[in-house]
């Protein structure tokens, strides 16, 4: 596989549950073996899907003649091996344990006899690789792992690079979700690969997929404009009272949905939990059964205002929505100009 | 000699392995397993709204993701008195609809059917070659190599089962749609027409592969069933409630019944949560004893601590170390020894089922195998199906009518037990003092969510996951590794039984490290197997 190849794409996996490699699986147009041969990847290292040229992982020095420096993961970070792409699952923890080693919460293998923590490895093949994907929830904003409450200081590709003084040759692409959109990503790779420059917005994600609120094209839209609030998880009209998270949260599921568009959170879920949402899993995501109160796109009236202006009349709630239309342009134009 | 291999590859998660190999016997003489990753779960809920919890926890795992999310819903309803235990834990009774409880059965159904599918075919598969095998599930396409293998068959056959799960839970991985009280999904007609097309789709595949991958294990019964023998005490903790007899779902019995194997006595007996202790003596945590887990504190690491060698803390049940997974949940419910007896029945010099009553990678394969088509059914009616090369002179269909399982499959018969239009949720509210407990069966085995709530909020919260049992120290991978034949090839094909051993499990390291382990440090101690 990696012979014939020409772009040589890691995959680091650290303080995640693999839920980003088993939903790049789901990939549908493409599928994953499409983009696999149609962008000529050679994937030198995927922990869970090895092809079975490594199906032993690897054996320690000395036993066979395949000693661990010929492990495809520590050639790369140690060796001249070439990064093309790196993706990066999970959060980097930076976090000390007692009687431990910076990082040393998710180590990797050994190399030179030590092993080797996710942090470490992160800092050496992110200044090598051309482009960095920071996959899924956890590597792009902390996530789960970096939640309030947790003891390992897990922190987000980016913020990890930081604090150990690494820089990259190209600003990190952030893919945000948990787990990450198969297609999304698939598509973002492919482009790319093609040569063209990642278009970002101000938190490292790629613009087309994250320039819209989940709410703004929400299936369930309607019933919000008609003022109808769901009470129940199983009844038709808005969740916003319910505690849906889609008012808040910059994605497009419900433009793709998901699983070869059969659905996504509102539509077979019970509600938006904003799990693309640079917060997600702590406020304001959270509580999560508990409604959003004040959003941004709607300078500040909260659901209850809206639907009684919304039943008052309909001219009103059209002037609301051209306002908050204008609001996130505005919003957009600053951040492009905070970005710069 | 030692040997490392570290990360082993083709399991989910961080998995370190280390061998002790008897150079004059040529196998192994102890083993010893770290996983490499600490995340830290517990101490992230806390103080939290307890029906935050699943949706956080939920990311325990992303290979079974749906199965903590359900596990930790289930702990809060049952917490907010909306799920009950009754007659100790044998049966269960509900006030969220039948919907509900049909829909949770299939979201877990179709989460089940694709992690087999993945470990028979992408994770084990390989170290038995066993996509050379696979040629015959494709009837367009020419099927070449594995990479053709996984395109035309295998991620297509996944896929299917993902749309299902998001069809009831709005996406997947990760579905969150179970919610306390329910679940978000009113059946109508269409969706369930949208899930059964999957379950057929996916039941075509599986009339080809399933007689194949059969044939191809039993052919070698003898050899795999000495391997990997491990405590023979196996925890099912019962999955898939049924609310379809003529009590509802005011007593439901469990499909995959509650219990407990203890070796050498080989017959089931009830399940009691509060015969569960968790063994820090070798682990890094400030404690000492061997605490019940129902209000344990969550410990604080300490690598100072004497004598400990891993981070990995050790459940036990009635103080012994037990093996979860398919291979327990269908010998508890009795209906793997069932297949024993019809094969035994057929041929007689074949011994009964388990092949070795403590388990072995034969059993543990094969239980993988029977739950698939358990789950999914099957039309296959040619009489194809062999044990040891001898042809048994049965079909799929033969044996699932001979087990009492439903031709059409346990999820299709869930999808056609639902109401149209009915509810499937109910109004929870979060208690002000209570604890629950939520016990499920993932994919790879038993889970275990157990919280307490004080003032509304998540006071104490404690999670138990399958690879956990198999992976703790002197637990029954260890103990399956130990006498493990090793070659002299000096390649890596020398520990080729080494690894069918460890894959055998099913291991999914993401789990079993929710609250625990660091890495192998270099204090290995060395593990004296007591079996």
């Amino acid at each position: 596989m990696a012979q014939e190849s020409k772009v040589h794409i890691l995959w680091l996996p650290a303080a995640g549950d693999s839920g980003c490699s088993i939903s790049m699986l789901q990939a549908a147009s493409p599928d994953l073996a499409d983009a696999v041969t149609d962008l000529k990847l050679a994937i030198d290292f995927w922990q869970p899907v090895m092809t079975p040229d490594y199906d032993l992982g690897w054996v320690s020095a000395g036993y066979t003649s395949e000693d661990r420096s010929q492990v495809p993961l520590m050639r790369a970070a140690f060796d001249d091996s070439p990064v093309d792409v790196l993706i990066v699952e999970g959060s980097i923890q930076t976090g000390t344990p007692k009687g431990g080693r910076m990082g040393d919460y998710c180590t990797i293998g050994e190399y030179g006899g030590k092993p080797r923590s996710a942090l470490e490895l992160l800092g050496k093949l992110a200044s090598k690789a051309s482009y960095v994907v920071a996959l899924g929830q956890c590597a792009a904003f902390g996530g789960i792992p970096a939640a309030t409450g947790n003891l390992t200081q897990a922190t987000s590709v980016v913020n990890a690079l930081q604090t150990v003084g690494v820089s990259t040759k190209n600003p990190v692409i952030n893919m945000p979700g948990c787990p990450a959109h198969p297609d999304w990503t698939l598509v973002t790779l492919a482009s790319i690969l093609q040569g063209y420059a990642p278009d970002l917005d101000s938190k490292g994600r790629p613009r087309a997929f994250f320039e819209r609120t989940i709410h703004d094209s929400c299936p369930r839209r309607g019933h919000y404009d008609k003022g109808e609030f769901a009470a129940a998880f199983d009844e038709p009209g808005c969740l916003w009272k319910l505690g849906c998270k889609g008012p808040i949260t910059y994605a497009a599921c419900a433009l793709t949905k998901w699983n070869n568009g059969l659905g996504f959170c509102t539509q077979g879920g019970p509600m938006c939990w904003g799990c693309m949402h640079e917060s997600f899993p702590d406020s304001p995501t959270s509580p999560f059964f508990k409604e959003v109160e004040s959003v941004p796109t709607l300078l500040g009236l909260d659901a209850n205002t809206v639907a009684g202006i919304m039943a008052a009349g309909t001219v009103v709630g059209l002037s609301a929505h051209a306002i908050s239309s204008h609001y996130r342009n505005k919003k957009a134009v600053e951040e492009e100009a905070k970005a710069h | 000699m030692k040997v490392i291999i570290d990360p082993l590859t083709r399991i989910e998660g961080h998995l370190k392995l280390e061998l002790d190999l008897d150079d004059s016997n040529h196998l192994v003489s102890s083993a010893k397993c770290s996983a490499t990753l600490f995340r830290g779960f517990e101490s992230i809920v806390k103080g939290r709204d307890p029906r935050d919890c699943a949706p956080i926890l939920s990311a325990i795992c992303g290979v079974c993701h749906s199965d903590h999310h359900i596990a930790s819903v289930r702990a809060v309803e049952n917490a907010g008195g909306l799920l009950n235990y009754v007659d100790g834990y044998n049966f269960e009774q509900t006030t969220i609809p039948k919907n509900a409880v049909l829909a949770r059965n299939v979201v877990q159904g179709a989460n089940t059917v694709y992690s087999h599918a993945a470990h028979l075919l992408v994770l084990a598969g390989p170290d038995y070659h066993l996509y050379d095998l696979l040629g015959v599930l494709s009837q367009s396409v020419v099927i070449n190599s594995y990479a053709d293998l996984l395109k035309w068959v295998i991620l297509p056959a996944q896929r299917l089962m993902h749309q299902l799960i998001t069809l009831w839970g709005g996406k997947t991985p990760h579905q969150r749609g179970s919610v306390p009280g329910g679940n978000p999904v009113r059946p109508t007609a269409e969706v369930i027409a949208q899930s059964k097309a999957r379950v057929y789709e996916f039941r075509k595949i599986l009339d080809v592969a399933a007689p194949v991958i059969w044939n191809f294990l039993t052919a070698d019964a003898v050899k795999l069933s000495s391997l990997g023998v491990a405590t023979g005490n196996f925890v099912s903790m019962g999955a898939f409630p049924d609310p379809t007899t003529s009590a509802g779902t005011s007593r439901m019995p469990l499909i995959l019944p509650r219990g407990v194997i203890l070796s050498p006595d080989n017959r089931p007996t009830s399940f009691d949560p509060s015969k569960i202790t968790e063994d820090v003596s070798l682990s890094w945590y400030d404690q000492q004893d061997v605490v019940p887990v129902i209000g344990e504190p969550t410990p604080v690491p300490d690598m100072s601590k004497s004598g400990a060698y891993s981070w990995a803390k050790s459940p036990r049940y009635a103080g012994k170390a037990c093996e979860v997974g398919p291979l327990s949940r269908l010998y508890v419910a009795g209906i793997y020894p069932k297949l024993g007896s019809v094969i035994h029945g057929i041929l007689p010099a074949v011994p009964g089922l388990p092949l070795n009553p403590r388990g072995s990678v034969f059993d543990r394969m094969a239980c993988r195998a029977l739950e698939l088509v358990a789950l999914v059914g099957s039309d296959n009616i040619t009489p194809n199906l062999k044990v040891l090369n001898m042809p048994l002179g049965v079909s799929l269909v033969d044996v699932l009518a001979a087990l009492g399982l439903p031709r059409k499959g346990l999820i299709e018969t869930w999808l056609d037990a639902m109401d149209v239009g009915a509810p499937s949720y109910t109004p929870y509210a979060v208690p002000q003092d209570a604890e629950g407990i939520g016990l499920w069966e993932a994919p790879r085995g038993s889970l275990f969510h157990w919280l307490s709530v004080k003032s509304q909020k998540v006071d104490n919260y404690q999670v138990i996951a399958p690879t956990t049992w198999n992976v703790s120290p002197n637990g029954p991978l260890e103990a399956g590794l130990v006498g493990t034949p090793t070659g002299t090839s000096g390649t890596n094909e020398d520990l080729r039984m080494a690894a069918w051993v460890v894959r055998s499990f099913d291991l999914c390291l993401a789990c079993t490290v929710h609250t625990v382990d660091a890495r192998g440090n270099h204090l290995y101690a060395r593990v004296n197997s007591p079996w």
